[in-house]
């Protein structure tokens, strides 16, 4: 009996898990002022079903706050009450509670009350609102400071049981030129809650001494949220290290007899206004300092805490019938026996060209068939790697809405191509590196509305997220219609960081390249340019550690777009086998330009910097493979063999070879499995024969032969 | 040497089996437990802008496996390979994962006991030998063998950084 | 774009008058000090007009902080005059307020 409550509670779990997502889903998409019933009936609907689960297994808590939450969806639904933009901020904290609640029901707790009640409060009150009374706010303070009045915790959290935090934050001397501006941070914690920002400008040096690139002045902050230690810190990740940052509490201050009682949600109050505790009680000033919190107030406070990091980890994901879950390591071993099978195939194919007779002639007919049956296994077990892209995008509708509406921009997020697929490992390391991009657009691309508005743009940014296949590999690109990047800053930064050396011309894509620089993005993210230096290198980095590339278009005042070309899959490449000095190498048929015989006099000794090669009027930087790679085997035949130009990033080199051998799809292997990570190959495979050929990284190659040519012109 | 001491201190009480091989004048041992396989030579594919003794990679059994051959390892001038000339497999498991890698040795010698009191620390000696993949010294068989530190050459290969080859002459 | 300039014409009693840039972010900031240097040394109040900055940030404000203190040292004192908005709600961000607050020349 025991298990098979357990089995069922687990379902209701991973149901709940579907419902609190499809609610989200339907939330952000849902129109303010003019709601699609059936959006409200699904939202209803999902309330609904979480109060019966809840109800049957006796979880009490989640029961009575789904009840709440029905009776606001049901007011809703029957037209009494209208949708704003508050109410649903409220309905999205919900589903975030009700998360939080199962995940802790899970591991037998329950919820701090401190975190559920004054929402369930600030529901009834938004169900307890009808539609006419809604201006009539009560209190009479209304529910948001005013622009151009200071932002004190007096008015907008006034006599409520509140918790505070002391931020005491001292910038480092490198804060600024890391991009890092306070006044960003600052901005961002008074989205938690009503802050009181305190500036010390003691330490700000005299005019004359004043380095203007070192911020020197100080700030103590307190800010009221409800929001767990984890969300103020991660305000101040990217300072991590650039500044003394001591962050005290919480502090819960209570100045009524919190939490809020029933008859509160009496009074008629604007419809759950953010902050959730604020509006539904008596207006008490309060007039205390803050009190210290007892032993016992700070271990609760910590609990919460700790329930919501494991709320976030322990969230169910959503499970589709007929499915089973399989480790990523048994598909790879499943992969390698097919390569294996492949590897056989070929051998045995060989053995038996030279072979006559009606035998072999069977035989071979007999080896035909099982190379089209081994590819389709190995496409199969491919497939069974892809996902959509829809699971890494899925998550910025709700990262949009939450960074704009807190720097107070206006930005509609524009997302296609989501059922394109890739592989699991890639999307998986894709995200990150996009959460980054996307961050970046909406904090240092698209301007604030009234700028945008005077440089006579719509006030409403865009952003756009894509994603389409393009030839063997996938095309992500993150755009917005902000402010683009600053071409002559950039230059100037690398000029000054000795990244270029002066008098070098660089087409814009070069350029714009540069911020992806290690020494740069430090540079760069100071500029507020368009911000995007902050950790660009990382980014890049894990792009090309998937073997992808990254390359940026960019217009002044029109806006920037990043490109991301990624494979496919990790598993298989299609190569083209090339010699090089006896050995033999394969090259990514993607990177692939065009291969022609060498014309004498199209090679070039360009002073200083190496050889070009003519191409199609261009002059692109010519690698000797041979030289680059040290091969054994060196007859130097300047003029003669082949040219592969090869493009990867927006930048093309040509590589000088001996020879073409055959182009054939490659299982890619890692070398740092046993080995470790080499410059200028990606990976290894093996060849029909049982040996092993190197795989060109050749994003890497034309890094490499940057840094031989620019070491050769120092 | 405190790796030798620690060896001997976690040593169990019964003998461990080990290989020798041969290497110049010497004779080397490595726990029989961490090798995996011993193959004639083989042709390797050789690793661009790599140091000399990492003589390439070989495919054993779909997973690529460096190969390094030990007289450049430990200084020792190049030898001719010749049908003696063995590579032995070794395999260590960590949290990390199975990792493998093949040494090219003169010859394989033996299998043999070393009781746990076999084992001596390495007295400090300023040779031209490089001392840092030596785990220690024991006498078997009234033979001086050297113990091959496993751990430790399969960690430098996969962190010493490419050595600045790229002979680019232009 | 010169950001200072010496406002001769409008007749007003009081000290040097400069006209701060759309731009005081810590990208133009260099150009920004160079331009107010000046006006560190003089005497009585300074008028500083803030009505065209679109763009301002934590650098921006730090070198009009430094400037009011220079100008505090000699007896001076730093006015912003027509903050725009961007400056605003900047100065309220940073909790810089009070250097929008009126100030009297002795």
């Amino acid at each position: 009996m025991n298990v098979d409550l357990t089995q069922f509670q687990e379902t209701f779990f991973q149901e709940c898990g579907e419902a609190l997502d499809l609610m989200e889903a339907t939330l952000l998409q849902l129109d303010i002022g003019a709601p699609d019933s059936e959006m409200v009936n699904t939202l209803f609907r999902g309330a609904h079903s979480i109060k019966g689960g809840a109800g049957m297994f006796g979880f009490a808590q989640m029961t009575s706050f789904t009840h709440g939450l029905e009776t606001l969806l049901d007011g809703l639904r029957a037209g009494q009450l209208s949708v704003s933009g508050d109410l649903v901020e409220l309905l999205l904290k919900s589903v975030d509670a009700l998360r939080e609640m199962i995940s802790a029901v899970k591991g037998g707790a329950l919820v701090d009350a401190a975190l559920v009640d004054p929402l369930s409060a600030a529901i009834a009150a938004a169900a307890a609102a009808p539609k006419a009374e809604i201006p009539t706010a009560k209190p009479p303070i209304a529910t948001r400071v005013p622009d151009d009045v200071p932002a004190s915790p007096g008015r907008d959290a006034q006599g409520h049981s509140t918790t505070q935090w002391n931020i005491a934050f001292t910038p480092g001397p490198a804060l600024l030129t890391r991009g890092n501006d306070p006044l960003r941070l600052l901005q961002e914690l008074g989205g938690l809650g009503p802050v009181e920002v305190r500036a010390d400008c003691e330490a700000v040096p005299a005019f004359a001494e004043l380095d203007p690139e070192i911020c020197c002045i100080r700030w103590n902050v307190v800010v009221h949220t409800e929001a767990p230690r984890d969300s103020i810190e991660l305000i101040f990740d990217w300072a991590q290290g650039d500044c003394e940052l001591v962050i005290d509490g919480p502090h819960r201050i209570a100045a009524t007899s919190a939490p809020p009682r029933p008859e509160d949600s009496q009074h008629p109050a604007a419809a759950g206004a953010p902050p959730i505790p604020s509006e539904n009680a008596a207006p008490v000033i309060r007039t205390e300092p803050a009190p210290k919190p007892s032993p016992a107030q700070v271990a609760g406070a910590a609990d919460h805490d700790g329930a919501r990091a494991t709320a976030r980890d322990g969230r169910p994901a959503a499970a589709d019938a007929g499915s089973i879950r399989v480790s990523i390591e048994k598909i790879d071993e499943l992969m390698n026996a097919v390569g294996e099978i492949v590897i056989t195939q070929s051998m045995l194919t060989q053995q038996i060209s030279g072979v006559q007779g009606i035998a072999a002639e069977r035989l071979r007919d007999g080896l035909t068939l099982l190379e089209r049956n081994v590819r389709e296994l190995q496409e199969s077990v491919m497939r069974v790697r892809m996902l959509p892209i829809s699971v890494v995008f899925s998550r910025f509708p709700r990262l949009v809405r939450d960074l704009s509406q807190r720097l107070g921009k206006q930005i509609e997020l524009k997302v296609s191509g989501e059922h394109t697929e890739l592989d699991k490992i890639v999307l998986e390391r894709i995200g990150d590196p996009l959460v980054h991009l996307v961050r970046n657009s909406i904090d240092h691309g698209i301007e604030a509305p009234e700028i945008r508005e005077m440089s006579g743009k719509p006030a409403q940014g865009t952003l756009t997220l894509n994603a389409f296949h393009k030839g063997g590999s996938i095309r992500i690109s993150v755009g917005d219609d902000g402010k683009g990047l600053d071409r002559d800053r950039i230059l100037n930064k690398a000029r000054e960081r000795g990244l270029l050396a002066e008098g070098v011309a660089l087409s814009d894509p070069e350029i714009y390249d540069l911020i992806f620089a290690p020494g740069l993005s430090t540079a760069e993210r100071a500029t507020d340019v368009s911000g995007r230096g902050v950790g660009m290198d990382v980014v890049r980095r894990n792009i090309v550690e998937l073997g992808g590339t990254v390359d940026i278009d960019s217009q002044a005042g029109q806006g920037t777009q990043i490109n991301i070309t990624l494979p496919l899959t990790l598993a298989i490449v299609d190569g083209q086998l090339i010699g090089v000095g006896g050995d033999t190498y394969i090259v990514p048929l993607v990177t692939i330009v065009e291969s022609l015989q060498i014309r004498p006099g199209a090679v070039s000794q360009l002073a200083g910097r190496g050889e070009v090669f003519e191409f199609r009027g261009d002059f692109v930087p010519l690698i000797r493979l041979r030289d680059l790679f040290g091969s054994k085997r060196d007859e130097s035949r300047p003029d003669q063999g082949l040219v592969m130009v090869v493009e990867a990033e927006g930048r093309k080199v040509a590589l000088f070879v001996d020879e073409l051998l055959g182009q054939q799809q490659v299982v890619i292997k890692s070398l740092d499995t046993n080995y470790r990570r080499i410059e200028g190959i990606s990976g290894a495979t093996i060849l029909g024969e049982g040996a092993v050929a190197l795989i060109l990284d050749v994003p890497g190659l034309i890094r490499l032969a940057a840094d031989v040519n620019s070491r050769r012109a120092a | 040497m405190t790796q030798a001491s620690t060896n001997s201190a976690k040593g169990p009480e019964r003998p461990r089996q080990m290989l020798t091989f041969r290497l110049g004048d010497e004779l080397f041992a490595v726990d029989i437990l961490r090798v995996q396989e011993i193959r004639g030579w083989s042709e390797v594919t050789r690793i661009p802008r790599s140091p000399p003794h990492l003589l390439g990679v070989l495919n054993l059994r779909g997973s690529i496996v460096p190969i390094v051959d030990m007289r450049l390892r430990f200084g020792l001038s190049r030898a001719e390979f010749t049908p003696l000339t063995v590579i032995i497999v070794l395999s260590v498991t960590s949290e990390a994962g199975t990792r493998e890698l093949g040494m090219v040795v003169d010859g394989v010698s033996d299998v043999v006991d070393m009781a746990p009191d076999a084992l001596r620390e390495l007295p400090t000696l300023g040779n031209r030998t490089s001392t840092e993949l030596i785990a220690g010294l024991a006498s078997i068989e009234n033979r001086m063998v050297i113990l091959l530190d496993v751990n430790e050459l399969m960690a430098m290969e996969q962190s010493t950084p490419v050595a600045v080859a790229a002979t680019a002459a232009a | 774009m010169n950001p200072t300039s010496t406002a001769s014409d409008s007749g007003a009693p009081l000290g040097e008058v400069a006209v701060l840039p759309g731009n005081c972010t810590l990208r133009t900031a260099d150009d920004l000090k160079a331009h107010l240097l000046p006006l560190a040394a003089a005497e009585g109040v300074v008028r500083v007009d803030a009505s065209r900055v679109e763009q301002v940030d934590s650098a921006g404000f730090q070198l009009l902080v430094a400037l009011g203190r220079a100008l505090a040292h000699h007896g001076g004192a730093l006015s912003i005059h027509s903050p725009s908005a961007a400056f605003r709600s900047a100065a309220r961000v940073l909790g810089l307020e009070f250097l929008l607050e009126p100030v009297r020349a002795e």
